[in-house]
């Protein structure tokens, strides 16, 4: 069996945003929303780390340092905004909060 | 290496923000009475040193870099960050109305709104992957929080919410593209990207990282079809943080749109051109009709900027100078322009209005210089002339003619009529007799009187005038042309 | 000089927005006199074009924004010079006229915005400018429409300005078009003509961009069917709107087509010309039978103005240089006109609260001088001699009858037309038993008395002595050189004596100049 090379990295990676997407887009609960914004970020991460390792040099594996700070900081915001909403509302549930017409 | 010299500006407006949080800290309530005046003046002055050179740039065609290449100073950012200062500067005078300087949590929304500024002015500059995607997620985080920022109000909560989640999904998508594009350039720097694209431009990865980059940043520029965000987030917003999305947010979408598709991507200009005009002329079409039916203010507004920006995506579409001219000049037309209705629009009604049309009937009578500042802002919008709106849709409509075909210059002038058309039932509203339940207008402070004025005149000046700002605009375009 | 005469009301305006004119009898004086200023100058101007000899007179360039090819560029030709003196003659009895129930100051800057802006549009030698200065006057006519004028003022306002708005658009487009198409990189109208004059523009662009300067000028000049603007807007305006719209500002769309679209574009308007006479006639006929049936005397005269313009479209797809000529003197004698009606329909709807036909029978017993000035536009609009129309319309027709027979024909019948629903509004609200509404009635004062006088007498002198509007040389007819059109055998027709013969003979040297040449 060979061992696994760049495409598959990038096959799991395509997957992994794939999951992520469809969960952003289906599942009813913002707390799984953001955790599917999560998965989306770390495919790019993967993605990013798997093409940095195959020949590209270490900038991409810098870059990943930086996303991940910045996801941290977007999950900080994002639950705060749950959090009020959450004291505001009681739910975080995508079909309550449906006031302003999209 | 870096070198804190090139980073002048940047730091300035770091520091400012340390300053305003030391304050807050400190200061007593007594003298915080012109704090959002100060911030803004000290922006403007910067603003000044920035649009004469800084002191960075030794000529108009120079650059110079920074931060092992990641960071570029030339012209064109230049210009960004005097428009981005500038814009922050209004958005600062519009917090410093509503909620009003001692209100709690004053000092941290100002902070807030520099932050984003701060974004755009890195942005203007970025030129390597990290910056790009590091300065487009300190402007993201900012606005997430100021679109939620009134959190005992529903809407806007809700509005935060919906913008956080569609703002990270775009986020996530973009980086995604970029890790695309880095694997098949083999580099986060732009210069390498560039030279990938001309020589890699059947590689499969690099054009779908290239789609998903467009894709990303039109979800920030509000073009069809990424555009469903906009209203609701504009309505729920408070008015300044709306005016932060549509003076900051979106130019600063339309900078690092421009920065790729006419200096990183330019190899595959004859690729981009078709899609960009054809996303232009239905984010036009969809911006110009879709506000029609509206009764709120601010969404009428978000349509209304979904408009505009399908007038400087057709500018974009044209792969000349004049197209990236006709752009800047159109984003600072609506700068003015929007600027002064959301000056309006904060002093119609206090912090928590809901900006029903009908909530501005009377206007005309119980402030007519408030409602003269809105009728100029929407016609300003609108583009009539002498104002700068104007000659912004002139220079569009050239490009598009001459660039982009007879179709697409039929688009743009029936969006421009629909636009036109809520425009003026915005002006009726306004000039109609007042109904019962209007909310009485606030007090317009000093601030916003000044900015009021300096905003029509700016508006008035660059439009009878644009030689005026037309030779930065032009090195700015051709900086960004090389 | 030029520049001045652009300033001169805009800085009025200015001063009457900011300045604390409480009084309405003072802002109205500062306004008319500003315009009885600007007058004396646009005498002056006309008669410097009048001696320029077919070129510009007093010209003016600066450089505005060399990049784009946009200069600022002023001069004044004869046809311009003509309208400049139209505008502010015009604005001048419209100031006098105007009574605004409220916030008199804003009334009158705002109409001194419009006449600044017509006034540059006329002067402009530069396409960007000649679109700008035109743009001017339609947010002043809005708010005019929208705050002063009558039941209906709202829909009317919207209904205007929209169309005016979108056609703009269009007209923009046009011209952009133009002057892309051109390649000469330039605005400017003179260079823009030497430079197509040499390299001419391909036959299927010219016919399209041709079209989209028909659509953007005709919805302007309410070109049927583009017109259904105008019969609301002008039925809806205050008096100063309607004045100098109806008067002055309409006649911006017929300018532009006569200086931008025909020359320009010759073989463009080859293929719309056809088009252009037969929409032409059909307007004058269609527009006319309505004007018939109304009973507001501001919605007949309204219809009538919307006629009246087909003969203007008529004069240009012929392009003979007599009906050059006549549509010259056609735009200063519709527009002297059409104010004065205005002016009239606007005092019986303020001061005597009727404007309905049915409901104001022998006003002349009450108002001796409104019915005789009423009697006056009457027999002006449908061109009784003496009056500056008859001269006009003959020599359109005496054009018109070469290259398009029916359409003129067909045209000659809508002056009958005219006659019948001017001498009926004449009949029904001037004469007969006097009406129980106006049994208190009281006649035109001073000021618009002094105001109906003067544009009448203007018209009575340009259908006396049409040469001292339009120049001895025919030069407006070399607009019409690049038209190609057919030269008229008309001329000769018109030229058999009988009771007109004197106006005839003022009208000769029109027909005969370009012959001669």
């Amino acid at each position: 069996m060979e061992p696994p090379g760049l495409n598959h990295w990038l096959v799991v990676s395509a997957m992994l945003f794939c999951i992520g997407a469809a969960g952003v887009v289906l599942r009813r609960n913002l707390l799984v929303v953001l955790m599917s914004l999560e998965i989306m970020l770390n495919a790019a991460n993967l993605a990013l780390v798997a093409f940095s390792r195959y020949g590209n040099g270490l900038d991409g594996q810098i870059f990943v340092f930086f996303v991940i700070t910045v996801a941290a900081a977007e999950v900080a915001v994002g639950l705060a905004i749950l959090v009020a909403l959450y004291r505001l509302c009681g739910t975080v549930r995508v079909s309550d909060i449906a006031t302003l017409k999209l | 290496m870096i070198h804190p010299s090139v980073l002048r500006l940047e730091l300035a407006v770091v520091g400012l923000m340390l300053a305003v949080l030391l304050g807050d800290a400190f200061a007593r309530k007594a003298s915080r009475r012109y704090w959002g005046a100060a911030v803004a003046a000290a922006l403007l002055a910067l603003a000044g040193y920035a649009a004469a050179g800084a002191g960075i740039l030794p000529n108009a065609s120079a650059r110079v870099f920074t931060a092992e290449g990641g960071f570029l100073v030339d012209a064109f950012a230049l210009w960004v960050k005097v428009f981005a200062l500038v814009a922050t500067a209004v958005c600062v005078l519009l917090t410093s109305r509503t909620p009003g300087e001692d209100a709690p949590g004053f000092a941290e929304q100002v902070v807030l709104q520099l932050g984003v500024g701060l974004g755009m002015m890195v942005l203007g500059s970025a030129r390597d992957l990290i910056s790009f995607y590091v300065s487009l997620e300190l402007m993201a985080i900012g606005l997430y929080l100021l679109v939620a920022w009134r959190k005992e109000d529903p809407l806007s909560l809700e509005a935060g919410v919906k913008y956080l989640v569609y703002g990270a999904m775009a986020s996530a998508i973009l980086l995604y593209g970029m890790a695309l594009v880095y694997g098949a350039a083999g580099s986060l720097e732009f210069g390498i990207i560039r030279q990938a694209a001309a020589t890699r431009s059947d590689s499969i990865v690099l054009l779908a990282g290239f789609a998903l980059l467009l894709a990303g940043l039109g979800f920030k520029v509000s073009a069809v079809p990424f555009h469903w965000w906009t209203p609701d987030a504009y309505e729920g917003a408070p008015v300044p943080s709306m005016a932060a999305l549509s003076l900051l947010s979106k130019p600063a979408g339309f900078i690092i749109l421009a920065r790729l598709l006419f200096d990183v991507f330019w190899p595959l200009h004859a690729m981009w051109q078709g899609p960009v005009a054809w996303a232009g002329a239905a984010t036009l079409l969809w911006g110009g009709l879709g506000g029609l039916s509206q009764t709120n203010l601010k969404r009428l507004l978000a349509y209304s900027g979904i408009s505009h920006s399908g007038f400087m995506l057709l500018a974009l579409a044209s792969p000349t100078r004049s197209g990236v001219a006709a752009m800047l000049y159109y984003l600072l037309a609506y700068l003015l322009s929007a600027g002064l209705v959301f000056t309006a629009m904060c002093g119609a009604a206090g912090p928590g209005a809901r900006y029903d049309l009908r909530d501005l009937s009377g206007l005309g009578r119980k402030s007519p210089w408030l409602a003269g500042a809105l009728l100029l802002g929407l016609f300003g919008l609108g583009g009539i002339p002498p104002l700068a709106g104007f000659f912004g849709k002139l220079l569009v409509i050239r490009c598009v003619v001459s660039e982009s075909g007879w179709g697409f210059a039929a688009a743009a002038v029936g969006g421009a009529v629909g636009s036109l058309y809520y425009y003026l039932v915005v002006v009726k509203a306004a000039l109609s007799p007042e109904e019962n339940g209007a909310p009485p207008i606030a007090p317009v402070g000093r601030s916003l009187r000044a900015l009021t004025a300096a905003l029509a005149f700016g508006l008035l000046l660059v439009g009878a005038w644009p030689a005026s700002v037309w030779g930065a605009l032009r090195n700015a375009a051709e900086a960004l042309c090389q | 000089m030029l520049t001045t005469l652009i300033i001169l009301p805009l800085a009025a305006a200015l001063f009457l927005l900011a300045a604390p004119v409480r009084n309405a009898r003072l802002a109205r004086a500062v306004a008319a006199g500003t315009m009885s200023l600007e007058t004396l100058l646009a005498t002056v101007c006309l008669n410097g074009a009048l001696a320029a000899g077919g070129g510009l007179a007093f010209e003016t360039r600066r450089a505005w924004l060399p990049d784009l090819g946009i200069g600022w560029h002023l001069g004044v030709g004869r046809l311009g010079g003509l309208l400049v003196f139209l505008t502010a003659l015009v604005g001048f009895s419209a100031a006098l006229v105007a009574r605004p129930t409220e916030r008199a100051r804003f009334h009158h800057a705002l109409g001194l915005v419009i006449v600044g802006g017509m006034v540059g549009a006329f002067v402009a030698q530069d396409l960007f400018f000649f679109y700008v200065f035109h743009e001017f006057a339609l947010i002043p006519t809005f708010l005019l429409i929208w705050i002063w004028g009558g039941a209906r003022r709202r829909e009317a306002a919207m209904k205007i300005t929209l169309y005016l708005l979108a056609g703009s658009l269009v007209l923009l487009v046009g011209l952009l078009a133009l002057v892309l198409a051109s390649g000469a990189g330039t605005f400017d109208l003179p260079e823009l003509r030497a430079h197509l004059a040499a390299h001419p523009i391909s036959n299927d662009l010219q016919a399209l961009i041709f079209l989209l300067l028909l659509i953007g000028f005709g919805t302007l000049v309410s070109l049927v069917p583009l017109h259904t603007w105008a019969p609301i807007g002008y039925a809806e305006a205050p008096p100063l709107a309607a004045m100098l719209h109806a008067g002055a500002g309409k006649k911006f769309g017929l300018y532009g087509l006569a200086v931008v679209a025909f020359p320009l574009l010759p073989s463009g308007a080859a293929v719309w010309k056809g088009t252009l006479a037969w929409l032409a006639a059909a307007q004058i006929l269609y527009a006319g039978y309505i004007a018939m049936r109304q009973d507001d005397l501001r919605r007949m005269l309204a219809w009538a103005s919307v006629s009246h313009m087909g003969f203007g479209f008529l004069a240009l797809a012929a392009g003979t240089p007599t009906a050059m000529e006549g549509f010259a003197l056609f735009l200063f004698a519709h527009g002297v006109a059409a104010a004065a009606g205005f002016a009239l329909a606007g005092f019986c709807r303020d001061a005597l609260g009727v404007c309905s036909l049915a409901r104001m029978g022998g006003l002349a017993q009450r108002a001796p001088f409104a019915a005789a000035a009423f009697t006056m536009v009457a027999l002006a609009g449908f061109g009784v001699p003496g009056f500056a129309n008859f001269p006009a319309e003959l020599m359109i027709f005496a054009g018109g009858l070469g290259p398009w027979p029916a359409p003129t024909i067909l045209a000659l019948w809508g002056t009958v037309i005219g006659a019948v629903y001017f001498l009926r509004a004449v009949q029904r609200g001037f004469l007969g038993p006097l009406a129980p509404a106006l049994a208190q009635a009281a006649d035109l004062d001073r000021g618009r008395r002094v105001a109906v006088g003067l544009l009448l007498a203007a018209s009575l002198a340009a259908g006396f002595l049409p040469r001292g509007f339009l120049g001895r040389d025919a030069s407006i007819s070399t607009l019409a050189s690049g038209l190609g059109g057919v030269r008229s055998a008309a001329p000769a027709v018109v030229m058999q004596g009988g009771p007109e013969a004197r106006l005839v003979s003022a009208g000769r040297p029109n027909v005969q100049d370009p012959v001669s040449r």
